[in-house]
């Protein structure tokens, strides 16, 4: 027979010629020494990418696939210099007699990572929870990225005019916080301000957030606050910029599907008096990202979401 | 979620985001556009459906690649209007030189050459790689001929450099 041609040396060596080929191109190979070479050559480069290929193992999913053991520690250390700063704050606010709020929390949780189980959703299909609990691993992630790149003390921020904890240490002055804190109270409206762990859990178990800033805080509020969002579903609003940029998000109870996603699209989404990209379905989440910045701009925002 | 659903997830989610992790080297990407894959799988249930779902997986992957290179233009828009952006999270944190090496040998190959050689890491057939990438049977054996050749001898390139540096 002629030499056999490279593809017909790779189905040989990958077992696709059937037995009178095989028999034909075999007893080729034993005859002619070029041929025998041509063989060896591609089952050597045949194995060697195949191992290649195999060092390419998916990465297992931890609690920090990437954060560093250095950046942990900086987290660790800013943790606690926190909870230290809280300590001392709580002593001015206890002299004023007013308890302390809620989000202190978490600065003092800061060690705490949120692990995946924190909110599987209910009562689904094994497969998928598997999805999810996946996926609430890497939002867990990007939670802590997020709270990395972020000094400790803003994360309690209970909203961008009121002082921080900080603050209130730094300035024994702030001890007015209580009345400040009301008016933002009032100017928030229907938000209110949530820990990251809070909107992991509302989100059942995700949490999308904008790659390469990061977050003043997150809120949640009714579904009935934002045009385009479900109103029988809470609203995590996640806010960029001291409020210039608003990522807003709702799981719906459906498993997510191109034609919701299209239907999701024709409605459309505005939140403040600027401008807002369509809502978009990413996963088991629809966003909106909106904000006093050009649409294209917004855009571009809204393919950062991860 | 149907139970043939559910089936279809138990035995094709791990290879899927295997090979879509493979591809584009970002393992979040990968399970965002596995789960968009299944997603669509929902709304029209294939009939053969192991090509179908990396046919749409791959896809998926050079419509996204495509999308980023038009959003890179906007997101230069958003630089100038917001100098106060946080700098990107460094993806290669935690990889190591060989892995990094071999990620930067596929890439050398052509998107048919990478996905046919991914494929058949998974135990896909001549006849599955053809139906799953849109190529005649007779040119899958050629075109992983090419693409294992094009991997190792890029790799010996890239391995070789990023050892030396």
């Amino acid at each position: 027979m002629s030499h056999p041609d490279e593809g017909t040396i790779q189905m040989l060596l990958d077992g696709e010629l059937d037995a009178a080929e095989r028999t034909r191109v075999e007893r080729h190979v034993t005859e002619c020494a070029a041929c025998a070479a041509r063989v060896a050559e591609a089952r050597a480069f045949l194995e060697e990418a195949d191992r290649l290929v195999e060092v390419l193992a998916v990465p297992q999913r931890t609690a920090h696939p990437r954060v560093s053991r250095s950046r942990r520690t900086l987290v660790r250390t800013l943790a606690w210099a926190a909870s230290i700063v809280i300590a001392v704050g709580a002593g001015y606010w206890a002299r004023g007699s007013t308890p302390l709020t809620t989000n202190t929390t978490i600065l003092q949780d800061g060690e705490a990572h949120p692990e995946p189980d924190a909110a599987p959703p209910p009562a689904e299909s094994g497969a998928r929870r598997d999805t999810d609990a996946a996926a609430a691993t890497g939002e867990a992630k990007e939670v802590e990225q997020a709270r990395a790149n972020e000094p400790a003390p803003k994360a309690i921020a209970p909203s961008p005019s009121s002082p921080t904890t900080t603050n209130r240490a730094a300035q024994p002055e702030a001890l007015a916080a209580p009345v400040a804190r009301a008016a933002d109270e009032a100017a928030v409206g229907r938000w209110r301000v949530i820990s990251m762990e809070e909107a992991v859990r509302l989100l059942g178990g995700q949490l999308r957030l904008i790659d390469g800033l990061t977050p003043d805080r997150v809120e949640t509020g009714p579904g009935t606050a934002v045009a385009g969002a479900d109103p029988a579903l809470p609203l995590v609003r996640v806010v960029y910029e001291s409020g210039a940029v608003v990522l807003d998000q709702q799981r719906p109870l459906i498993v997510a599907d191109a034609r919701q996603a299209a239907a999701a699209k024709a409605v459309g989404g505005v939140a403040l008096e600027s401008s807002a990209t369509a809502w978009r379905q990413q996963g088991a989440i629809r966003f909106v990202v909106t904000g006093s910045v050009s649409t294209d701009s917004l855009k571009a925002l809204g393919g950062r979401v991860r | 979620m149907t139970t043939d659903l559910a089936a279809l997830f138990r035995e094709h989610h791990a290879a899927l985001v295997r090979v879509l992790y493979r591809r584009t080297g970002d393992h979040d990407r990968a399970e965002d556009i596995a789960q968009e894959t299944f997603a669509r799988a929902v709304a029209a249930p294939p009939r053969n459906p192991r090509p179908w779902l990396f046919a749409v997986a791959l896809n998926l992957v050079r419509e996204d690649g495509r999308k980023a290179v038009r959003q890179g233009r906007r997101l230069e828009l958003y630089r100038a209007e917001s100098p106060r952006s946080a700098p990107a999270a460094d993806q290669a944190m935690d990889r190591s030189d060989n892995v990094r090496a071999v990620q930067d040998a596929l890439a050398t190959l052509g998107d048919r050459d990478r996905e046919a050689l991914l494929l058949k890491a998974e135990g896909f057939n001549y006849d599955e790689i053809a139906e799953t990438l849109g190529l005649a049977k007779g040119a899958v054996g050629t075109t992983l001929s090419r693409a294992r050749r094009k991997l190792v001898e890029a790799y010996r390139t890239q391995g070789g450099r990023h050892v030396a540096s």
